[in-house]
């Protein structure tokens, strides 16, 4: 069982190499997606391996002559990625609406690489709107013909069907995941946390639900390390670099719940097997949320927070804010306002992907979470 | 200047008019909205409605010196100093209740066009949130390609035929179709004259400089399809007539004529204005303001309403932006382009760096010079980087000779 746990780990760690393999044994297609919302059964029903693109912690230096410092980290770790060659094991690409900085970089990206299939993926914002449903169908049937001219291999309904199977199966065994997290936050590591679940967006789903269900009854009785002094919920687009995790462990914290985006967020909501394939899945769409990346207009996100709060008997909210994601940002100064008065204490803390000195990190999650021991003692 | 002309006469009434009205309004008659820079105002004009524009009201904070007060107070309630200028300052002045003309109105309710970014959408999602009230998306999807896919606009015009009823519920008035299509015919009128007399700065020398455009501009944004707003337009266009046939130039013995590509610097317009005249160098265009040259189908209004909204150039690929640049580049006969990367808008500058370089690539490769900068913000914008790059550009420019004159 450990080897299993390490094996993902190793896939959190060095993705490139798991994703190589699987292209050696299978002779497949692998599709590039960049974060957020992209319906990886389209193309897992191609026969392709879907890839997150989610940027990476690399230094920063061709990316500068395209991009603006203001980029946000991810952006801009693309890019870099892009222009230095380690995607070269990656057939397609697929840019989703998600932010002006992912929309604007896909037409850099298209000038750049105007031989690399890519396909944009632009979302109607308006999902209140009653044409949403058959735009976003529409636009997955595009999706679906596109990849079929990557792959060369139909995308019939059956296989549809089955991909999302394995995609609800996926998510279902997240949410047990999830749930053994709040109950037994000693089974895991923060760090593991967060590398098993990256993993999971570079293997093969089935593959990766043929793993976790081996490991779930084993890190039920798993013990790393003692219950946590300070429960939190962890809100932003991702929890990285991953560091942050190992400070806050250390400090005798734990995250018993998260709404990343690169987390929660894209793993809730089951696609309704119910309904005709590419129609479920727009639904799915249609469902997604609160998210600071899908409109609404009634804010959702703080009561969201403070409901993961109650059900995980949290003792406070971490904001891990991306630099320059203006997203997230426009969602702080609500959530500040809302979680201040149900008197649920919140820590901004501002990461980058690049980041290397962590000493100031380090130094409020412990002023944060000397605060919070103190409130949980009293 | 000593005698005011007819037409800023008339300007400085309709500016006058246009944010005292909705403050004194019956606003079961005239309920007021706050709206993104460019939406489909027509709808509200033809009910009635009075349309603000904080984008606008954002401009002026910045021209009056007034963004690092209003934009320090929305940073105390949390909001980022990445986030876009015009948001902050917007924020800052509901807070403080500080601004150069009293404050906008409160809003009855909102509508929001992301054909400009998705700054606004997130925007007006905190304004809805603030004053509780209701808020309609026009979602216009970004083009990635060289035309609108049609499934798209089938999508956006969708989105306007569900206005009118939701209008119709906001406000609890009827509405009026025939008066929607007067409403929209002038509002085309408008948007014509207004090409119009961009167009008269192709004249050598030119009669005016992009930066007089910026004041111009406003009514197009702020009151798109009243009469008023069409009367100033053909003002102005008759006056800049009789400064073009008297062969009359805003820079004396204009030498270089450049493009401005980007949201003006409001708080250093004046300086930039004497910088430039300085070396006879004149802004004879910008990418800005033509962004308000909206063109209708009466025939087919709705469908060509949801083409002209869509096809705002910020909302289009980088290809049709380079296609817009080397247009303007041939017909304005211009000797170099000015970039602003705008630390606030990242749509408009994301992009920045591969326009200039596939410029220098093509075929009418010309000076060019990026600076980094900010439209309200003057805590991003430095003016010794400015003018150091100016000067070598206003080099490379000499140096590039035959000036314009010559080239013909
Ligand atoms: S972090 Fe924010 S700005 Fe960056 S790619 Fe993600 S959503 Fe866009
Ligand atoms: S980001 Fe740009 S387009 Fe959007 S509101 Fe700000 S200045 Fe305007």
């Amino acid at each position: 069982m450990e080897s299993i746990l390490q094996n993902l780990l190793e896939v959190a760690a060095s993705p490139a190499k798991e994703v190589t393999d699987w292209k050696q044994m299978t002779g497949g297609k692998v599709v590039g997606w960049l974060p957020i919302y992209v319906p990886e059964e389209i193309i897992h029903a191609a026969g392709a391996l879907p890839v997150s693109l989610w940027g990476g912690s690399t230094e920063i230096a061709r990316a500068d002559a395209h991009l603006q410092g203001f980029a946000c980290s991810v952006v801009r770790a693309v890019l870099e990625y892009g222009l230095k060659g380690t995607y070269s094991m990656v057939d397609g690409f697929i840019f989703p609406s998600t932010c002006d900085h992912i929309q604007n970089t896909a037409d850099i990206w298209a000038g750049l690489f105007p031989h690399r299939p890519k396909f944009d993926l632009v979302y109607p914002a308006n999902r209140q709107s009653q044409a949403a449903r058959g735009y976003l169908e529409h636009l997955f049937a595009g999706l679906v013909q596109w990849l079929e001219e990557l792959t060369g291999q139909k995308v019939t309904e059956d296989k549809l069907r089955g991909s999302i199977r394995i995609y609800n199966q996926y998510r279902a065994l997240i949410a047990e995941l999830y749930s053994l997290r709040s109950r037994r936050p000693e089974s895991l590591s923060g760090p593991e946390m967060g590398q098993i679940i990256k993993a999971s967006f570079f293997l093969e789903k089935a593959e990766f639900n043929r793993r976790l269900s081996e490991l779930l009854p084993w890190l039920e009785k798993r013990k790393v390390r003692p219950a946590p002094r300070v429960r939190l919920v962890v809100t932003g687009i991702m929890a990285e670099p991953v560091e942050v995790l190992a400070i806050l462990d250390e400090l005798g914290g734990a995250v018993v719940a998260d709404d990343l985006a690169l987390g929660a967020r894209i793993l809730r909501a089951p696609v309704k097997e119910e309904l005709p394939p590419l129609a479920a899945l727009a639904d799915r769409h249609l469902r997604l949320g609160p998210c600071s990346t899908l409109y609404d207009c009634r804010k959702g996100r703080g009561a969201h927070l403070q409901q993961l709060v109650a059900e995980h008997a949290a003792d406070g909210v971490l904001f891990l804010n991306m630099k320059f994601c203006e997203l997230e940002e426009f969602d702080y100064p609500v959530l500040k306002a809302e979680l201040e008065e149900a008197g649920i204490p919140l820590l901004f803390l501002e990461v980058e992907q690049q980041m290397s000195a962590l000493g100031q990190v380090r130094t409020r999650l412990q002023a944060f979470l000397e605060v919070l021991e103190q409130g949980v003692v009293s | 200047m000593s005698e005011m002309s007819r037409a800023t006469n008339y300007l400085l009434g309709l500016t006058m008019l246009y944010y005292t009205a909705p403050k004194q309004a019956d606003r079961k008659k005239n309920p007021v909205a706050w709206c993104s820079s460019i939406a489909p105002v027509e709808f509200l004009r033809a009910m009635d409605v009075l349309p603000l524009f904080p984008e606008n009201h954002g401009a002026l904070i910045g021209a009056r010196k007034m963004g690092v007060e209003l934009a320090e107070a929305a940073e105390m309630v949390g909001y980022a100093n990445d986030i876009c200028s015009y948001v902050r300052v917007d924020i800052g002045h509901i807070l403080t209740g500080k601004s150069p003309v009293d404050g906008l109105a409160r809003p009855d309710f909102l509508v929001c066009c992301n054909n400009i970014c998705s700054t606004v959408v997130k925007w007006y999602e905190n304004l809805a949130h603030h004053f509780q009230v209701p808020l309609f998306l026009l979602d216009t999807p970004f083009n990635h390609g060289l035309q609108i896919p049609e499934y798209s606009l089938n999508y956006v015009e969708a989105q306007l035929r569900e206005f009118i009823p939701w209008l119709e519920d906001v406000t609890g008035k009827k509405f009026d179709e025939q008066r929607f299509k007067e409403v929209a015919m002038v509002s085309k009128q408008t948007s014509s004259l207004w090409r119009d007399v961009l167009e008269l700065a192709k004249h050598k020398p030119a009669p005016f400089t992009a930066f007089d455009t910026f004041n111009y501009m406003s009514p197009i944004v702020t009151m798109r399809g009243t009469p008023e707003a069409l009367e100033y337009y053909r003002l102005l266009k008759e006056e800049l007539l009789q400064k073009v046939a008297a062969g009359e130039a805003a820079v004396t013995g204009e030498k270089y004529r450049l493009l401005w590509n980007g949201i003006p610097v409001w708080f250093a317009m004046r300086p930039m204005l004497q910088l430039f005249a300085k070396y006879k160098a004149n802004l004879v265009c910008s990418t800005y303001t033509n962004a308000w040259v909206l063109d209708f189908d009466p025939d087919n209004l709705l469908r060509s309403m949801a083409e002209a909204y869509t096809a705002i150039l910020i909302n289009q690929s980088l290809d049709l932006k380079f296609g817009n640049l080397e247009k303007l580049l041939q017909e304005f006969e211009l000797d170099g382009i000015i970039h602003h990367s705008n630390r606030s808008c990242k749509p408009y500058c994301f992009g920045l760096y591969d326009l200039s370089r596939r410029l220098q690539a093509g075929s009418q490769s010309i000076p060019e010079m990026i600076f980094d900068g900010d439209q309200t913000d003057p805590r991003h914008f430095s003016w010794a980087q400015f003018e150091t790059r100016f000067q070598s550009f206003i080099e490379t420019l000499t140096l590039s000779e035959p000036p314009n004159e010559n080239r013909r």
